[in-house]
């Protein structure tokens, strides 16, 4: 299928804003925010093309330090908003943005009915494994036993397993990487269509499993012209903390295809159609 | 006005409310204005329920606590209801050998009740049909002792059954057997209705809920998100049963929280969105209502009531969530709360909220409760011509949108604190919805002086609508020859009622009565509950004898906004919270015992009511402000 896509990309100042970052140096929010507006460069979309929506946490308060459509919301609450932003005009490309604590325990209803419903949407976790804003408590994803602010004598609930636990929800396109390595998320944020909002070269590769390198997994299902909930999981956490987190099994390949991971079409499709019922029925009434 | 009354009683799905709305629907098309009220339980099957159709040639909108005739499905209806009928009326029944208790024979003897069994099933029997159809037979029973036309029955059901040969003539052979028959002992039984008005024929039958729907697919609305919850669950089904007809989006959500930042986020993105909950469900959201204030984000939500706190009473109704509406969610943001009252303004107030919604950029809460959402109302057909559509100061144009600054969106010197809006996708400069408090591009901004301006810019915007916004709307009794010009003239006011919501139509039923329609007696409708108007209020209060507050609550929540807005304290108070709406002749006789009492209303109302009770004020029944 020819598509015609802009030639030329916009410059990168075109996402400059004048906004001090107020993040800690090093923080991994830095490198997803880099490789966001290069993403969005190379895709060739103009900030007025995209709609980037914020949950709250450290991520979000990057909400002011770029440019495009922005929505800065509430905690927890990001992808349902996301959703009916994207629902209610499937033209616009939306990134939603959210944290470990948002993600994995205020909105966890709303990831797993995302991912059921498979809007067609990006949803990037900033997953540093902390609280960082509220100064440093425990979230779902910080590992038993670290004593953090508000746990002292350290956490007693288990780590819960965020991959495993995603793909027990039948995902269409997950993919994981290192907030340090821009390059690296760049390709990542790029690969899923759903952002360009047009059909390009993945396609027509049913179900896959790519490990590019120790650092970056990739996993998805189904085609581009379906459009599926894309989740990013940028693991940003200072080194100290990430070598920990990396000891988080990544489920096995064979688990993926067999148990886990739907393959015919038909299961492919189930999830895709929220996107095919927004195409034909909404639209903005401008 | 002369109204007749039947009440189907029975267990829950024993076909209560399909009888009701067939004798509902056959009626309306032969000219009469029917209004349907139903009770049930919290249950899909079994327990007590009932369904009510008031009936007359002229426009009836209220129930009344005695009917004409009860029909019992089931023998429970014979022990509860019994005492609900008038003198002269019809009780039928289906129970077999059923022996009235001696104090039900006193009861038939005193009013002079005609009763009648009906052998339904040695009936289906001998036609060999099945117990469903026992709707039919008795429905056609019913169109006898009401003397209407067999054939037109006929045609109703006939539509129903077109495609089905074999059950059609069942059917129609039912209709013949219910017709004809006649009790041994009571001989041929009718009730007669007054002479029909074909004025009824060409109107709708429809519930409240339906014409909010409709009203606001008339709106455009282009997406519904919901989660169930009684008493707004019937109107994600209406919006979800014609999806195929609007091609609009419509969501089940696996919250409110989820439906109400669904449709903000729909609405931010230009598309008129809507969403429906009760009580409990708009505390989820109200989180969201806030957030919407600080973004500036247009949003209509229905908050349809029934009777809390907690899960409290499911299906019945109240009007107990103004004050949760008026003050929903942290800080101190503008946003308006308004209330539909029956199937006429649920439809026409849907553009309303979204104009006002998109104008002012806030959230506007329709109020509307289970007894508006479920009763059933002869309706006029609706104006779907007029179709009114304010987006305000949304910017679509690509000459003026190129022309804009990032600062245009959240200007604090913005005229009436109303900025410029423009959507994502626009080919202009962007900016940030910013849920943080923001400068006027969006940047988080917490300089005294920034807050200071973003806070008075967003609170200008309610000064506006406050002065924008329409005063209640003031309906009153004719009063001899002068008709309703007495109130012009200047006549001083008997009795001023002042009211909102499903109340509405029953004051005006009352209103029409012997016994009031003489009587120099007007009733003030608040609509537009937040911000509140209060001018004509105290004008009219000042010229008025008496005053008196009608509310489906406890503490009297719109006489509390009223005295906090200009300080006029109404202590008498027609107040009722036992999950049942008004009943017609329950407030005629609540209105009359205010002509009794004394003007300073100390020993007001009774029976479910409660008279003013937080009167400190000796003066306060109606004036001195």
């Amino acid at each position: 299928m020819n598509t015609t896509l802009q030639i030329t990309p916009p410059p990168l100042s075109e996402y400059y804003s004048e906004t001090k970052c107020t993040w800690c140096d090093g923080c991994g929010n830095y490198g997803i925010w880099t490789a966001v507006k290069y993403a969005l460069v190379e895709l060739n979309l103009h900030p007025w093309q995209v709609c980037l929506c914020y949950d709250i946490g450290c991520h979000g308060n990057g909400s002011d330090k770029i440019q495009g459509y922005r929505f800065h919301g509430l905690h927890g609450r990001v992808i349902p908003f996301a959703a009916g932003a994207k629902l209610a005009n499937m033209k616009v490309p939306v990134i939603a943005f959210g944290g470990d604590g948002a993600t994995f325990s205020e909105g966890v209803g709303h990831l797993v009915h995302a991912l059921r419903s498979n809007y067609p949407i990006t949803f990037v976790l900033h997953n540093n494994a902390d609280y960082a804003l509220t100064t440093g408590q425990a979230s779902s994803l910080t590992w038993q036993g670290q004593p953090m602010n508000a746990s002292p004598n350290g956490i007693p609930e288990r780590t819960l397993a965020s991959m495993d636990f995603i793909f027990s929800l039948q995902p269409s396109f997950v993919a994981r990487g290192f907030s340090g390595d821009i390059k690296l998320m760049t390709r990542i944020l790029k690969r899923p269509s759903s952002i360009a909002a047009l059909p390009s070269s993945i396609c027509s590769k049913r179900v896959r499993h790519t490990i590019t390198s120790r650092r970056m997994s990739i996993f998805w299902k189904g085609t581009s012209m379906l459009m599926p909930m894309v989740m990013i999981q940028a693991i940003c956490s200072e080194r100290k903390h990430s070598r920990r987190r990396f000891k988080i099994v990544l489920p096995a390949a064979s688990s993926i295809n067999g148990k886990t991971f739907p393959t015919s079409m038909s299961d492919s499709l189930r999830g895709g159609d929220w996107r095919r019922h927004a195409w034909r029925r909404c639209g903005s009434m401008t | 006005m002369t109204r007749i009354s039947i009440k189907i009683v029975g267990a829950s799905g024993q076909g209560i409310n399909s009888i009701g709305e067939i004798v509902a629907k056959g009626l309306k098309r032969s000219g009469y204005c029917v209004f349907g009220y139903r009770e049930y339980p919290d249950l899909i099957k079994g327990g007590h329920s009932s369904y009510q159709l008031d009936i007359s040639n002229e426009r009836v909108r209220s129930t009344e606590t005695k009917v004409n005739v009860l029909f019992a499905l089931n023998h429970h209806g014979l022990e509860l209801n019994m005492e609900d009928l008038k003198e002269r009326g019809v009780v039928l029944h289906v129970t077999p050998g059923w022996q009235f208790p001696e104090h039900h024979q006193k009861l038939i003897k005193e009013r002079s009740l005609r009763v009648v069994y009906f052998p339904v099933d040695d009936v289906l029997t001998r036609l060999g049909a099945k117990a469903i159809l026992s709707n039919t037979l008795l429905t056609a029973f019913v169109w006898s002792m009401f003397d209407q036309d067999v054939d037109a029955l006929k045609s109703l059901v006939g539509q129903k059954f077109a495609k089905k040969k074999a059950l059609l003539e069942l059917n129609m052979r039912c209709i013949d057997e219910g017709y004809s028959f006649v009790d041994p002992v009571e001989g041929k039984v009718s009730v007669s209705l007054p002479s029909s008005n074909k004025e009824f024929s060409s109107h709708l039958l429809v519930t409240g809920t339906q014409a909010m729907g409709l009203g606001a697919i008339h709106a455009g609305v282009r997406l519904y998100a919901g989660y169930p919850m009684t008493p707004s669950s019937p109107l994600l089904s209406f919006m979800a049963d014609l999806e195929d007809k609007t091609h609009m989006v419509v969501k089940q959500a696996e919250d409110e929280i989820t439906a109400a930042q669904i449709i903000s986020g729909a609405m931010y993105m230009g598309t008129r969105a809507l969403t429906a909950t009760s009580g409990g469900g708009f505390d989820l959201m109200s989180e969201t209502v806030s957030l919407n204030a600080m973004i500036e984000n247009p949003t209509v939500f229905v908050l349809a009531q029934r009777p809390g706190p907690a899960t409290g009473l499911p299906t019945w109704t109240a009007q107990g969530d103004l004050l949760q509406a008026v003050n929903t969610s942290h800080g101190e943001f503008p946003r308006c709360v308004l209330s539909v009252s029956n199937s006429q303004d649920a439809f026409e107030l849907m553009p309303v909220a979204f104009n006002l919604a998109e104008h002012y950029q806030i959230s506007v809460i329709v109020l509307t409760e289970k007894q508006i959402a479920e009763a059933l109302y002869t309706q006029e057909p609706y104006d779907l011509e007029k179709a009114e559509i304010n987006r305000g100061k949304l910017v679509t144009d690509s000459e003026k949108l190129k022309a804009l600054q990032s600062s245009n969106r959240y200007d604090p010197n913005a005229e009436g604190g109303i900025s410029m809006r423009w959507l994502p996708g626009s080919n202009a400069v962007t900016y940030c919805a910013q849920g943080d408090e923001h400068d006027s591009t969006g940047t988080v901004d917490e300089t005294w002086g920034g807050i200071k301006a973003q806070m008075e810019k967003r609170m200008r915007k309610l000064q506006r609508l406050r002065a924008e916004l329409p005063e209640p709307r003031l309906a009153m009794a004719s009063y001899g020859e002068k008709g309703t010009a007495w109130i012009d003239e200047g006549d001083e006011i008997e009795l001023l009622v002042i009211g909102w919501g499903s109340s509405h139509d029953v004051i005006q039923d009352v209103m029409r009565s012997e016994e009031l329609r003489e009587r120099r007696v007007a009733y003030l409708h608040y609509t537009y509950l937040w911000p509140l108007c209060t001018w004509e209020l105290q004008r009219l209060a000042k010229r008025s004898k008496r005053t008196v507050l009608v509310e489906q609550n406890y503490q009297g929540q719109l006489g509390m906004l009223i005295r906090m807005e200009c300080g006029l304290d109404i202590a008498d108070k027609i107040l009722k919270y036992d999950g049942r709406p008004f009943f017609y002749d329950e407030l005629l006789s609540l209105l009359l015992k205010q002509f009794a009492d004394k003007i300073n209303g100390h020993h007001a109302v009774a029976s479910s009511s409660t008279k003013g009770k937080n009167s400190h004020n000796p003066k306060a029944a109606g004036f001195s402000v």
